[in-house]
């Protein structure tokens, strides 16, 4: 770790042929922050996101919005719950294992045994600094500053595929951060309404179990798609749609036609 | 379809999560007949277990879920209607 931080500074030191390399202060930002990440027992954090999806053909972008929470603890406790236009997804670690919980299919999926197996843990920067010591340091990282945001810095990353502006207070408290939008992946902007790092926890706190009666899905993978479904024989859910022209339509408002419902989506 | 069943049959197409404005512009530059619906909070997959997309669900006219089909076979959904239509269990 010491060696892939200092080599670049040494490098850069060479290159300007300094007799005593300045230090990079975009760097020595990006440390202090990971350093108090590092120490955190817990990141215990909320949030929300926003999401812009291009429109194809010079149609109007797609925006979609969601939450986060996030309690997790280290070696492995916690919960992280996603909410995204009616669809939620549910992670936890019971001190052993990560699991993806399917609360709709009453099921759930083994995913591994490190915390970083969970998705966002693994992308999002502190995360993975705070749950791995042996996390590289980001290749490139420059300090920006937005005057709408006063007393914050913006650490700014830059990998290949990917830009990342992470939006830290003088407390190394993660407020906001700011995927830059690329031909791989759209923008997202993530405000943080919760960012707690304590350096003792009782693990108690953090301790999650699976829900009772839940099944183990054997594939490893994903969901199984059709084990959700409503079964053939039940009563059809009286669920709300609304039309084009705003009207409201039941499914119970239909009684007497049989129905054929198509499930579609663009993206 | 629609026109060979008449009003004794309803066809939606349930749009999962692309929001009301998009799905109302593509709907009309494609010009498709069928009529299409929106689920701002995602409550009608969500009450039909739906996680997939071409899921297509036949409900009978007393209310009771007759038919699923995940992916797209025209001739097992056509079946399933007529079956509904019938009166078949």
């Amino acid at each position: 770790m010491i060696i892939t931080v200092i080599a670049p500074l040494l490098l850069q030191a060479a290159a300007r042929q300094d007799p005593a390399p300045a230090a990079d202060p975009a760097r020595a930002r990006y440390e202090a922050a990971a350093a108090q990440w590092r120490k955190a027992a817990a990141v215990d954090t909320a949030f929300q996101f926003h999401m812009e999806i291009p429109g194809e053909d010079g149609a109007e972008p797609q925006k979609l919005e969601g939450s986060f929470e996030l309690r997790l603890a280290r070696p492995l406790h916690g919960t992280l719950k996603m909410e995204q236009q009616g669809m939620s997804m549910s992670y936890l670690a019971d001190g052993q294992k990560v699991y993806m919980v399917d609360v709709d299919a009453k099921s759930y999926t083994e995913v591994g045994d490190k915390l970083t197996d969970v998705p966002f843990v693994q992308d999002f920067i502190p995360l993975r600094v705070w749950s791995d010591p042996e996390a590289t340091a980001p290749e490139s990282v420059e300090l920006v500053q937005d005057a709408a945001r006063p007393g914050v810095d913006g650490l700014k990353f830059q990998a290949e595929d990917k830009t990342e502006i992470l939006w830290v207070d003088e407390r190394n408290d993660v407020v906001a951060a700011t995927w830059v939008g690329s031909e791989e992946r759209p923008a997202i902007e993530f405000s943080f309404s919760r960012w707690s790092t304590p350096e003792k926890v009782d693990l108690a706190d953090f301790a999650a179990k699976l829900p009772e009666g839940y099944t183990v899905m054997e594939d490893g993978g994903g969901f199984d798609m059709e084990a959700s479904l409503l079964a053939v024989g039940s009563a059809a859910p009286d669920a709300r749609m609304t039309g084009m022209d705003g009207q409201a339509l039941t499914i119970a408002g239909l009684r007497g036609k049989t129905v054929l419902l198509n499930f579609w989506f663009r993206h | 379809m629609q026109a060979k069943w008449g009003s004794r049959v309803a066809i939606y197409c349930v749009n999962v999560n692309d929001g009301a404005d998009l799905v109302r512009k593509w709907w009309k530059e494609q010009g498709f007949p069928m009529p299409v619906v929106v689920q701002p909070q995602g409550q009608v997959s969500r009450a039909f277990g739906v996680h997939t997309l071409a899921t297509n669900c036949v409900v009978g006219p007393d209310g009771v879920v007759r038919y699923y089909s995940v992916g797209y076979d025209e001739a097992a959904i056509l079946r399933a209607v007529e079956q509904s239509l019938a009166g078949a269990p």
